[in-house]
């Protein structure tokens, strides 16, 4: 068992894994001065605000899907639970007040331990257990909506909603501290606390994490449970923004976030997570956004960018890791 | 797979997605009204060509234990490289066009994958995005239309000796698919370079190249399968078909192929396919809403596999863990 557990440990502190890891800080501030320097307004405090009012909820669905593929997996239902979540949060505000809104992670949870029992109970492939969520997700999201219409949250609560999306402290959004503080509480989780230290040997290897009686199952239960509280959460962002549930909406994100996952850091082969990593590549991914939509260029060129710079920092990793296989076999 | 199975051997070769399948078209046939009928059959078949293409390439990959994210992408390249050069050029010129872009891209994934080594999940899904950003900035996000013509729309909505053209290139497709997978040496090689890869290297086999044309292989599929739909909506859109890379996966496991790879055959693909058709199929016969559609569909996926991996439970991770096995860096100590 200790070997495993200093494998893991060693595993995230190899020089490949800082490489990606520095991958997504270095594009974050080339992105930055890039376009400050391109673009007149684009430094402003003002802007960096506004970057930081809309990158919660992609912030936030990576950082589920970075735990998820921390045990080899991933999560494409992530978009699907987060509209779902919107909307059963707005219908239960609209019941019993502002406090409905905690339905939203609820569901994002009770969804999101459905997927978790999917795949590490009935030993089901991601990818399967996953889609079947995004279609039920999504389909149930239409169904309670009256066919997919806006279900708009209305009186008091609404209010309270937009005050919290209005609301700053020392010029920083609200939404934002929300999204810095759950980093940081999952961060804590994950490097500090027994259950979130497991997820690094079963993510390392399963098999040997079961042979040594590490309760695997609940460990994928765990990790695929916040990955779908976090979608849920990122729909909390998203209602404060808006006002309203959106059943249709979060089409797509799920990759999005998947790639904000991988360009920070994360290895689809498991046992590898950073939660600063992913935090300073979602942050990327928002500059990126703003800078093009601030310039005129086409906002779909913002793709061609995401997919270069998962090609890049792709090959970058296997290239380091070639290198040093050849050191190591001299 | 044994050499000369008895006649239970025969009955266990059997897909169970096939017994899915039968009993799915039993039941449908008495309870759904208008099913059994010969013209909803065609109608079926017809939609399903589309899905059926596609997932034959999608097979490839996944026997190769790769899987492929990129082909919604490609398709809506496709027909957008279709609907332009037709502008200038005749109909079959035009295709051909949108056949050869669909064929790059299977080359840059199977580059990738093969001689880049990177993961085949990283390479499709980056890919996905690039193909998709360049297709939308290349029409600025909106569909243009064809112009009207009879030949244009001849793969798509024609009929040949009284057959809907859609479904005699299916057909054709799996023919094509059977003959390449169970008949030849390139297909029996992309079964054991997807079901063990150093075997396969150790034995001769140039695995990269194999990969490599795996991927060119599964793209002449999916680009048959998007030059019928650009045909059918005769237009070029960015946003065509975004679910086809997960509709299509879902199909190869619905219909039993394993996504660690190095299993599943032309027949299981045909089967999943048309499970999700007659699906499909009887909800809009039955009239439920759209909704329903999904939610039923996302069920009966998750139901499909449960039903065919119960008895080996912990298969799925055991494969995880070969597959770390296999991923492994080399010369590692």
């Amino acid at each position: 068992m200790m070997t495993n557990v200093s494998t893991t440990t060693a595993q995230q502190w190899s020089p490949t894994g800082i490489l990606s890891g520095a991958a997504a800080l270095i594009c974050l501030i080339a992105a930055s001065i890039g376009f400050s320097m391109a673009l007149p307004n684009f430094g402003s405090p003002g802007n960096a605000a506004n970057i930081l009012l809309q990158f919660g909820p992609l912030a936030l669905l990576a950082l589920g899907q970075m735990c998820v593929i921390l045990v080899r997996g991933f999560d494409i239902s992530v978009g699907a639970v987060l509209a779902l979540s919107s909307v059963t949060a707005a219908l239960a505000i609209e019941q019993f007040g502002i406090f409905g809104l905690i339905a939203a992670p609820l569901t994002g949870l009770a969804l999101g331990i459905l997927n978790g029992i999917l795949v590490g109970l009935l030993s089901i492939p991601p990818i399967i257990a996953t889609l079947g969520m995004l279609l039920f997700a999504r389909g149930l999201a239409l169904l309670i909506s009256n066919n997919g219409q806006v279900v708009l949250v209305t009186g008091a609560p609404q209010m309270q909603l937009l005050d919290f999306s209005f609301g700053q402290f020392l010029s920083i959004p609200y939404s934002a501290l929300l999204t810095f503080g759950v980093f940081l509480a999952v961060a804590i989780f994950l490097k500090r606390m027994r259950a979130g230290r497991r997820l690094f040997l079963i993510g390392g290897d399963p098999e040997a994490a079961r042979l040594v009686g590490t309760p695997v199952t609940r460990g994928f239960v765990l990790a695929y449970g916040l990955c779908g509280a976090l979608a849920g959460l990122a729909a909390v962002l998203i209602l404060t923004k808006t006002g309203a549930g959106l059943p249709t909406d979060g089409v797509g994100m799920e990759l999005n976030a998947i790639a904000a996952a991988v360009i920070g850091g994360s290895l689809l082969t498991g046992g590898v997570a950073s939660p600063l990593r992913v935090l300073f590549a979602a942050l990327f991914i928002q500059v990126v956004q703003s800078g093009l939509s601030f310039s005129a260029v086409s906002p779909y060129a913002g793709e061609v960018v995401m997919g270069l710079v998962i090609l890049i920092a792709g090959l970058l990793d296997q290239i380091t890791r070639r290198k040093l296989q050849t050191i190591t076999m001299h | 797979m044994a050499d000369s199975p008895g006649y239970i051997g025969r009955l266990r070769m059997v897909p169970k997605s096939l017994w899915v399948l039968v009993v799915q078209f039993a039941v449908f046939s008495l309870l759904v009204p208008n099913f059994f009928a010969v013209s909803n059959f065609e109608n079926i078949l017809r939609v399903s060509s589309i899905l059926m293409l596609a997932s034959l390439g999608q097979a490839i990959v996944i026997i190769l234990a790769g899987v492929e994210f990129s082909v919604g992408s490609a398709v809506a390249l496709c027909s957008i490289v279709a609907v332009f050069a037709v502008q200038s050029v005749s109909v079959p010129m035009a295709f051909a066009a949108g056949f050869v872009i669909v064929l790059v891209i299977g080359a840059i994934n199977g580059t990738l994958i093969a001689y880049a080594k990177l993961p085949p999940f990283l390479a499709t899904l980056a890919m996905l995005m690039l193909v998709h950003g360049v297709a939308s900035l290349a029409v600025g996000g909106l569909p243009i239309e064809a112009p009207v013509s009879e030949s244009f729309y001849w793969m798509g909505r024609g009929k040949a000796f009284g057959i809907p053209v859609p479904i005699l290139l299916a057909a054709f497709g799996l023919v094509v698919h059977y003959i390449l997978l169970s008949k030849t040496t390139f297909g029996r090689q992309i079964y054991l370079v997807g079901s063990n890869e150093r075997a396969a290297h150790l034995s001769g086999i140039a695995v990269n190249r194999i990969k490599f044309l795996g991927y060119v292989a599964a793209a002449g599929f999916v680009a048959v399968s998007g030059l019928i739909l650009t045909s059918r909506v005769a237009s070029g859109q960015p946003n065509l078909i975004p679910n086809l890379p997960f509709e299509t996966i879902s199909a190869c496991a619905v219909g039993g192929l394993s996504l660690a790879g190095g299993r599943g055959s032309t027949l299981q693909v045909l089967v999943g396919v048309l499970i999700i058709a007659m699906l499909n199929n009887s909800i809009v016969l039955l009239n439920l809403p759209t909704a329903f559609q999904l939610a039923v569909l996302g069920f009966v996926i998750i139901a499909a596999v449960v039903f065919q991996t119960t008895p080996d439970r912990f298969s799925f991770l055991s494969m995880r863990a070969a597959f770390a096995q296999k991923t492994k860096p080399q010369g590692d100590a």
